[in-house]
Formats: structure tokens, sequence, C-alpha cells
């Protein structure tokens, strides 16, 4: 009885091709079903950098969120909503002995886009608390320098690319020898 | 038969239960599933692996009906106050699903670690049979 309800309810179903934003090139990321367009919108898609670049870039520890915004004919149209980074690896650089820097930022684009951007450095050995005070002051202000002279997608091109956390790496260093800077997480408001 | 679909497969692995739900990558719509209930008699041997086999069995019989290539594996602990590491469950339940034809994407570990909570039962001296 339940079984043959399930069956008739999948029929009416359809699938919706999954398109990321122009920013990433309008790859296709993924399928998604349902009977009633209407509730695509506000579904989340979680997205491996590996399946946008093709596998180029340094190992995917970061995953892009994107969530639909418009429905068209049977595909569903995203909107960048932020990335992560996966956790497992972010425990992996935390270790005993050293000092973890973490700051949030709320920063403005060139073009209008409110963003959070969370970022942590790591150091070679334990830092002094005014030491990570002014690292943390570092990241916060390179990143909202960065952030005001740039477009979101070259801005989150950049995060991914790794190029604003160097900057943050060529930076800091003087304050103190760090092992690594990863910028783990922005929102877009 | 074949498609190029991919969806994922939510594996919730306790000591007491094994619950598999297979969604679309955005996780809000519901493909098939299955849990121990479903196929064990008794109640201990829910979270066993061959419970996990019969089930990842049967649900690749209806993923493959449904045309779909692979999944993205997403497993869950019981983890929170208790043991993080996924019973033997899950680690059955996937290689089922390779070993049924489907292709297996990303496996990732997606448990709910506290940032501090409740205290562990059991007490200072551990527990005590």
């Amino acid at each position: 009885m339940v079984k043959r309800r399930l069956k008739d309810k999948w029929k009416a179903k359809e699938w919706y091709k999954v398109l990321a934003p122009k920013m990433f090139g309008e790859v296709n990321a993924g399928e998604t079903v349902t009977d009633d367009p209407a509730n695509l919108i506000g579904r989340r898609i979680e997205l491996g950098l590996d399946e946008v670049t093709g596998k180029l870039i340094r190992g995917s520890n970061l995953k892009l969120l994107l969530v639909v915004k418009e429905v068209g004919q049977n595909t569903a149209y995203t909107k960048f909503e932020g990335h992560k980074m996966d956790n497992g690896y972010l425990r992996s650089l935390a270790r005993k002995g050293i000092s973890k820097v973490d700051s949030k930022v709320e920063v403005l684009t060139k073009d209008g886009q409110e963003l959070s951007v969370k970022s942590s450095s790591f150091t070679l050995r334990k830092a002094s608390g005014t030491q990570k005070k002014l690292i943390r002051k570092i990241m916060q202000e390179t990143i909202a320098k960065r952030a005001s002279s740039l477009e979101l997608g070259k801005l989150v091109q950049e995060i991914i690319l790794g190029k604003l956390s160097s900057e943050i790496y060529k930076a800091a260093k003087k304050v103190y020898p760090l092992r690594r800077v990863e910028i783990t997480k922005t929102e877009v408001k | 038969m074949t498609g190029e679909k991919w969806v994922i497969a939510h594996i919730f692995s306790s000591f007491n239960n094994t619950i598999i739900t297979i969604t679309d990558i955005t996780g809000a719509e519901t493909i098939a599933r299955a849990s121990g209930g479903m196929i064990a008699r008794a109640d201990r041997d829910e979270s066993s692996p061959y419970t996990a086999m019969q089930m990842a069995n049967q649900l690749a019989d209806k993923l493959k009906e449904r045309e779909i290539k692979g999944v993205h594996v997403k497993v869950k602990a019981a983890a929170g106050r208790k043991a993080r590491s996924t019973a033997p469950g899950a680690q059955a339940a996937i290689r089922t699903f390779a070993r049924a034809g489907l292709r297996i994407g990303k496996i990732e570990d997606v448990s709910p670690v506290p940032h501090d909570g409740t205290k562990r039962p059991g007490g200072r001296r551990g527990r005590r049979v």
C-alpha cells in the first residue's frame, strides 16, 4: 500500500538541472528533483572545487555553497552564498604548542555586496597575546582592503585560489612566523 | 538503464541502528530510505553490518530503477555526547553500494560535534558494569 503510493508520487516529479552562477562559468552543479518548481527556490547545494574547475586546484578543502534563486525550463539558476572549509582539514592544522588566530570581518565589496569573511592563521610556535592581536588586526585590514577594491566574483576567486591568504601570510609573518593562513568561511549577506 | 544523476546517501550509523536516507544533492527531496528495523527481526540486529548490507542492496535496486549513476556519501555517527566513531553498519553499506554497481563519489563525515554541552554519562569513575 505504502509502496504504491510512493511510486505514484515519484512519477509526478521531474528532474531539474542546477547551474552554478556565472562567476563559476555556469557549470552543471547537479540535478534536483521536485513535483512543484516553486519548491526549488532556496535549496542549497554544496559544490566541491574540483567539480567547478576540473581538478586543477590544490586539494579540495573548499566547498562552495550555492542557493537556487531562479527556475527556468528544467533548469535552476543559483546564486553564490558563501564557501566553507573542510572541518577535518582545519582540525589537522590546529596542534598543541601553536597558536590559532581567528578573525571575522564584515566587508563591502566594490559592487556593494555585503560579505562576512572568516579566517584563521596558524603560527609556528605559541605567540603572545599582543602578537595575536596584531596578527588579527593585519588579517582584518588586509581582507577589508582587498574586498573594497574588488567585485564579488573576483574576490571569491582570489579567496579560492589562495591569493588573499598568501597576502595575509606575507604581511603577518613579520609579526610572528606563521605556518598557514586560510580563509575558512565566507557568507554573503 | 544507467543514468547520469548523482544523489547523496545520508548514512546515520549508531550502535543501535543504521538509517540510510537517499536524497537529491540539495538534501531537500528524499528519493529512498531504509532503516534497520525494516529488515532485522531482533532489535539487536538493527545495527549489524549484515542488515546494513541488505538495506544498501534494496536501495541500490531502487536507485538503478530511477536511473541514478552514483552516490556521494555523508556518514554520521551518534556523536554529540555519545560515541564519535561510526558503527560497523556504515562501512558495510558503503561497500555494498560499490559492489552493487553504483559509483561512490565523495565520502564525508558529518557527525555533529558539540561546541561543548552536557557532561557524558558515567561519572568520574566511568560506567561500572
